[in-house]
C-alpha cells in the first residue's frame, strides 16, 4: 500500500499524518488523532454516524479516502464546544433531551450546524430534511427536532 | 401523595449528556488500550456441517498473528450467551461452546484469532482451513417438525426445545367458549426484528496472568451475571473477573445476551494481551441475537353479545433457531403478560418451540408481550365489530382493575390509570367523528386504537435483587453507586433524583458510578423495564436510611431531639424554627473529620427485593391514510398515553416513549431481517435492506403521560422502558381495518400484504 506523509486540518489544528492510500477519513480520526466523537457504524453511508464538516459541509468519514482531504479544514464534534463553552446545538441538545445511547449524537449535531449555517431559521419540514441522513435508533427523532428548532428560532 | 417535590418531577438532563454531545463519551468501539491487538472470528459457511478438523498453522505462522483459538484451546464446556440465565431457579438450557463442533447455524463460530492489526487478523482468518462435513438443515418450523427432519441436536428429538406445553391456565376454557355469543379467531405471524442499535456489537478482553484476572469492555445490560457467565465459561471464581461497562451505544434488549466477550475472552487469556473485537454491520446483524423468537400466534377470544370476554386460547409457536437462549422465558413472558390486560375469567394457552438451523433469538424490547399484543388487541377490534361496540368503550369496560390477577401467579393489580389513557388518547385523536369518516376514493383514511398493560420488571417470575450503595463526600454530595445497565435510557438521572429528593440535595449533588463490577454491588442490571422502578425502590431506601443517620448526627450537633428535624435545601434545620440549622456538608464533613472519636464516613445501603410487578398501562391512537393502489400506509398522526404512576422526570420518560413509537412503527410497517426458508441466511444485514424509520419517515406523533401514582413505586414511579413500541402494530392493523376493510394479520404489514388482502376481499 502507497503511503505517504499529508497535512490535515482537523479543529483549526495542523497535523502531519503518515497515511496509505485506502485509509478512510474515519480511520484518521480515530486510529491516528484519537478523535473517536465520528463513528463507524453501517460503514456503507447510510446510517450518517461518522458525519463531519468538511469546509463546512457534511461529509460521510467513512466512505472519504483521507487522501482526498488533505489541508481541507475539517471539523468533528471535538471542534465544535470553545473551551467549556459548547456550541448553542450541543446546549440545546443537553437541555431537550435530544440523546440517549448518544452514538448518532456528534453526526446529528453536525449535521444540524450545517444545515442552521444555510438556514439560520429553518421550519420543521426543514429540519426533517436536513438529519434526513441520520439514523437514531434511541429518541424517535421528536427532540432532536424541538433542540434544533429552539436554536434556529423556526420553533417560537 | 402530594408531597411537595423539589428534583422529582423535573425534566433535567442526562448525567451523560455532556460526554455525548462533546464526543468525549467512550464506548467499546472507540476504546483503545496499549498494545492491543485486533480479534476476529471465523464463521461457519454453512448452517448445519460437523466440524471434521481444522488446521491454524498457516493462521499461526503468519508474521503479526498473536493467537489463534478454536474448540482445541479450553475445556469444552456449555454455556449460554443469555446472561439472564442466572435469574431462574435452574435457568434455562445452556447448549452453546465457545466455538462450535456442530455449526447450526451459517456464523457459529469456529475460531478467532489476534493480531497486530486488522489486516493481518483478517488474513489470518482466510489461512485457517476448515475441513466441514455438511449436514441437511431445516429453516422452518413446519421442516423441524416433520417426520424425518435432520436432528439439529442430540437430545431435542424432533427438534423440540420446549415441548408443546399449557402455562398459567384459569377457569375452564370449554365453559368459556359455551357461554359466548360470539368468538373471534386467527392465526398470526410476526418477524424476528432486530434491535439495531447505532453501535455495532464489540468487546475487548484483557487477561493479567500475574493476578489471574480477567477484565472485560461488554456493552452488557447485566453486567452481574455477565461476569458470572464468563466466569463459568472459562472455569474461573466470579470474583477473578471484571466487566466495565462503556458507554453503550445499543441495546433495547441487545445487552441482555452477550455478543463476542466469549471469544475475545478466550484470545486475551491465550494472547496475554488485550484484545479486541469488533464486529462490521453485516456481522452485526447476522450474529446478534434477534428478536425472541415467537413467530406464529394462534389465538381465539368468545365474549357475550353485550361485550363481555368469557375465554381465550391461544398458542404461541417459537422458532428458537440454533440455540435455546431466552426461548423459554420468551414464550412464556408473551403468554403470561396476555393475561394481565382484560378481565377474561377462563384462559388457556399453549407454548411450543422448535429448534432451526438460522441464528438464535435473544430479546428485544417488548420481549414476548409484542407479540401477544399484537394479536389479542386485533382481535378484540373484530369482538367489537361483531358485538357493534365501540373499540375506546370496550377496552375501558373490560380492562382489568386494580386488585385484578397480574400477570405472573400471586400477582394483582396495583394502579391502573388506563380509562384516563384512553380518555385523553380518544379525545385527542378525535375518535368519534374520525370513526365516523366515509370510506370512498383512492386514500382512505382510518382510526385504530390498542392498548396494554405491561410490568416493572420481571418478579416474581425472576430474580430481580437490586442493590444501591450511597457514599456521602466531605462536601455533602453523594456517590450513587448502582447498577442499572446504564444503556443511555437516563436511568442514572432519574435514580440522582430519586436520592436528591430524599436527601434534600440538588441533583448535581448526587455523582451516579455504574460501570465496574469491582466496584458496583451485586445487581440484575436492566431488562423487563426494571431499572427505575427496582433500583428506584432501593435508592430511596438507602438515601433514607443516609438520612436517618444525617439527622442523629445533626440532632447531636444541634443539640436537639432528631425527631424535630427537616432536611431540606442542604440543609439540616429545627422545623419550628428553620434557622437554626446546618448544612449537609458540615455534619459530612464533621463526620469524617471529626477529632472526638465519632468519626465515619456516612454511607448507606440497601438491597430491594420487589413483589409487586406495578404494571404501567398505555393507549395507543393511530389516525392514517390507505393507498388502495398501492397498498401504502401513511401515517397521519400517532397518539402514545401513558400511564407512567409518577415520572420522576417527565423529560426521560417522553424520549423512551417517542424512540418506542420509532420502533414499533418500523415493527408495525418495515422492519423484518428476513430469514431466507432456503439456506437460512439472514437476507436484510444492514440498514440498507433493513429500514430503520429515518427523521422522514417519522410521523406526527406524541407522547402523553398520565399520573396516577403507583402505592408500590418509588414516588409512585412504573416503569416506561419498554411500553412504547408495543401498540403501533396493532392500532395500525385495526386504523387498515376501519380504512379499507381488511384484516392484516402477517407483521410487518407491507404494501403487498396490504394489497393481497384487498384483491382476495375483491377490492
Amino acid at each position: 500500500m502507497k503511503k505517504e506523509l499529508a497535512t490535515f486540518i482537523v479543529n483549526g489544528v495542523s497535523h502531519d499524518v503518515v497515511i496509505t492510500s485506502n485509509m478512510t477519513l474515519v480511520e484518521l480520526l480515530r486510529d491516528e488523532l484519537n478523535l473517536t466523537g465520528a463513528r463507524e457504524s453501517c460503514g456503507d453511508g447510510d446510517c450518517g454516524c461518522c458525519t463531519v464538516l468538511i469546509d463546512g459541509k457534511p461529509t460521510l468519514a467513512c466512505l472519504t479516502l483521507a487522501v482526498t482531504v488533505k489541508r481541507k479544514n475539517i471539523l468533528t464534534i471535538e471542534g465544535l464546544a470553545e473551551g467549556e463553552n459548547l456550541h448553542p446545538l450541543q446546549k440545546s441538545f443537553v437541555e431537550h433531551g435530544a440523546l440517549q445511547c448518544g452514538y448518532c449524537t456528534p453526526g446529528m449535531i453536525l449535521s444540524a450546524k450545517f444545515l442552521l449555517d444555510e438556514n439560520p431559521n429553518p421550519k420543521r419540514e426543514e429540519v426533517k430534511k436536513g438529519l434526513g441522513g441520520n439514523l437514531c435508533r434511541c429518541t424517535g427523532y421528536n427532540k432532536i427536532i424541538k433542540a434544533v428548532l429552539s436554536v434556529g428560532g423556526g420553533g417560537k | 401523595m402530594g408531597q411537595k417535590l423539589s428534583v422529582v418531577g423535573k425534566s433535567l438532563p442526562l448525567k451523560e449528556a455532556w460526554d455525548k454531545v462533546t464526543g468525549k463519551a467512550q464506548y467499546s468501539t472507540t476504546m483503545n488500550l496499549p498494545g492491543m491487538l485486533v480479534g476476529k472470528i471465523l464463521r461457519s459457511p454453512h448452517a448445519h456441517a460437523r466440524i471434521v478438523s481444522i488446521d491454524i498453522s498457516k493462521a499461526r505462522a503468519l508474521p503479526g498473528v498473536k493467537a489463534v483459538v478454536t474448540a482445541n484451546d479450553f475445556p469444552k464446556k456449555l454455556f449460554t450467551v443469555n446472561v439472564m440465565h442466572w435469574q431462574l431457579d435452574g435457568g434455562e438450557l445452556m447448549d452453546m461452546y465457545l466455538f462450535a463442533d456442530v455449526a447450526r447455524y451459517i456464523g457459529d463460530p469456529i475460531a478467532a484469532v489476534a493480531a497486530v492489526n486488522e489486516e493481518i487478523a483478517k488474513e489470518a482468518l482466510a489461512l485457517i482451513h476448515v475441513e466441514y462435513e455438511v449436514l441437511p438443515a431445516v429453516f422452518t418450523v413446519e421442516d423441524a417438525v416433520k417426520e424425518g427432519a435432520p436432528q439439529i441436536r442430540d437430545n431435542a428429538a424432533g427438534n423440540i426445545v420446549v415441548p408443546p406445553m399449557s402455562v398459567f391456565p384459569t377457569g375452564d376454557m370449554e365453559q368459556g367458549f359455551k357461554e359466548a355469543d360470539v368468538v373471534v379467531e386467527g392465526t398470526y405471524t410476526t418477524s424476528k426484528a432486530i434491535q439495531a442499535g447505532m453501535e455495532n456489537a464489540c468487546s475487548i478482553a484483557s487477561y493479567n496472568s500475574g493476578t489471574g484476572r480477567l477484565t472485560v469492555w461488554s456493552q452488557t445490560q447485566l453486567p452481574h451475571m455477565a461476569r458470572r457467565m464468563i466466569a463459568h465459561l472459562f472455569d474461573m471464581d466470579e470474583g477473578r473477573v471484571r466487566i466495565i461497562q462503556p458507554y453503550a451505544g445499543n441495546g433495547f434488549g441487545a445487552g441482555t445476551d452477550l455478543n463476542c466477550e466469549p471469544q475475545c475472552c478466550a484470545l486475551a487469556i491465550k494472547a496475554c494481551a488485550p484484545v479486541k473485537i469488533m464486529y462490521d454491520r453485516a456481522e452485526d446483524f447476522s450474529n446478534r441475537l434477534t428478536r425472541e423468537h415467537i413467530c406464529k400466534i394462534e389465538m381465539k377470544i368468545g365474549a357475550k353479545q353485550d361485550g363481555t370476554p368469557t375465554a381465550l386460547k391461544a398458542k404461541y409457536t417459537g422458532d428458537a433457531g440454533a440455540y435455546m437462549a431466552k426461548t423459554a422465558s420468551g414464550a412464556g413472558v408473551a403468554l403470561a403478560s396476555n393475561i394481565t390486560c382484560y378481565e377474561i375469567p377462563n384462559i388457556y394457552q399453549e407454548i411450543e418451540v422448535v429448534y432451526t438451523n438460522h441464528v438464535a433469538c435473544g430479546a428485544f424490547r417488548g420481549f414476548g408481550g409484542m407479540q401477544s399484543t399484537f394479536v389479542r388487541e386485533t382481535l378484540v377490534d373484530e369482538i367489537c365489530q361483531k358485538v357493534g361496540m365501540d373499540p375506546v368503550e370496550f377496552r375501558m369496560k373490560f380492562h382489568r382493575k386494580v386488585g385484578g390477577l397480574g400477570w405472573f401467579p400471586g400477582t394483582k393489580i396495583t394502579s391502573c390509570a388506563l380509562d384516563k389513557c384512553l380518555e385523553i388518547g380518544a379525545e385527542k385523536i378525535g375518535w368519534k367523528e374520525k370513526r365516523a369518516r366515509k370510506k370512498e376514493g383512492i386514500r382512505r383514511k382510518g382510526v385504530g386504537v390498542a392498548c396494554m398493560g405491561w410490568l416493572s420488571g420481571a418478579q416474581p417470575m425472576l430474580l430481580e435483587l437490586s442493590n444501591a450503595l450511597l457514599k456521602f463526600n466531605e462536601d455533602g454530595s453523594c456517590n450513587m453507586i448502582v447498577t442499572p445497565g446504564n444503556i443511555g435510557q437516563g436511568c442514572l438521572g432519574s435514580l440522582s433524583q430519586i436520592a436528591a429528593e430524599v436527601l434534600g440535595l440538588n441533583y448535581e449533588d448526587i455523582h451516579p458510578i455504574s460501570y465496574d463490577t469491582d466496584l458496583t454491588e451485586w445487581s440484575v442490571g436492566t431488562h423487563a423495564s426494571r431499572g427505575l422502578y427496582c433500583l428506584g425502590l432501593a435508592v430511596k431506601k438507602a438515601a433514607e436510611n443516609a438520612r436517618e443517620q444525617f439527622l442523629r448526627r445533626a440532632a447531636n450537633i444541634l443539640k436537639v431531639a432528631p425527631v424535630e428535624l427537616a432536611m431540606g435545601g442542604k440543609r439540616i434545620y429545627v422545623a419550628a424554627d428553620p434557622q437554626k440549622g446546618i448544612s449537609v456538608a458540615d455534619v459530612a464533613k464533621d463526620a469524617i473529620y471529626n477529632y472526638s472519636g465519632n468519626s465515619e464516613q456516612i454511607t448507606a445501603r440497601a438491597s430491594i427485593t420487589p413483589t409487586a410487578f406495578a404494571p404501567p398501562w398505555q393507549a395507543g391512537f393511530v389516525d392514517l391514510e390507505v393507498d388502495m393502489e398501492t397498498g401504502q400506509v401513511s401515517i397521519i398522526k400517532w397518539i402514545t398515553v401513558h400511564d407512567i404512576g409518577k415520572a420522576i422526570n417527565p423529560m426521560t420518560v417522553e424520549g423512551q416513549l417517542d424512540g418506542g413509537t420509532g420502533q414499533g412503527i418500523g415493527f408495525a410497517l418495515y422492519e423484518d431481517t428476513i430469514i431466507s426458508t432456503e439456506n437460512g441466511k439472514m437476507v436484510a444485514d444492514g440498514f440498507d435492506k433493513y429500514k430503520i424509520p429515518s427523521i422522514l419517515d417519522m410521523p406526527d406523533n406524541e407522547s402523553l403521560l398520565v399520573e396516577e401514582e403507583d402505592p408500590t413505586g418509588p414516588f409512585g414511579a412504573k416503569s416506561v422502558g419498554e411500553s412504547g413500541i408495543f401498540l403501533q402494530a396493532p392500532a395500525i392493523a385495526n386504523a387498515i381495518y376501519d380504512a379499507v376493510g381488511v384484516r392484516i394479520r402477517d407483521v410487518p404489514i407491507t404494501p403487498e400484504r396490504i394489497m393481497s388482502a384487498l384483491k382476495a376481499k375483491g377490492q
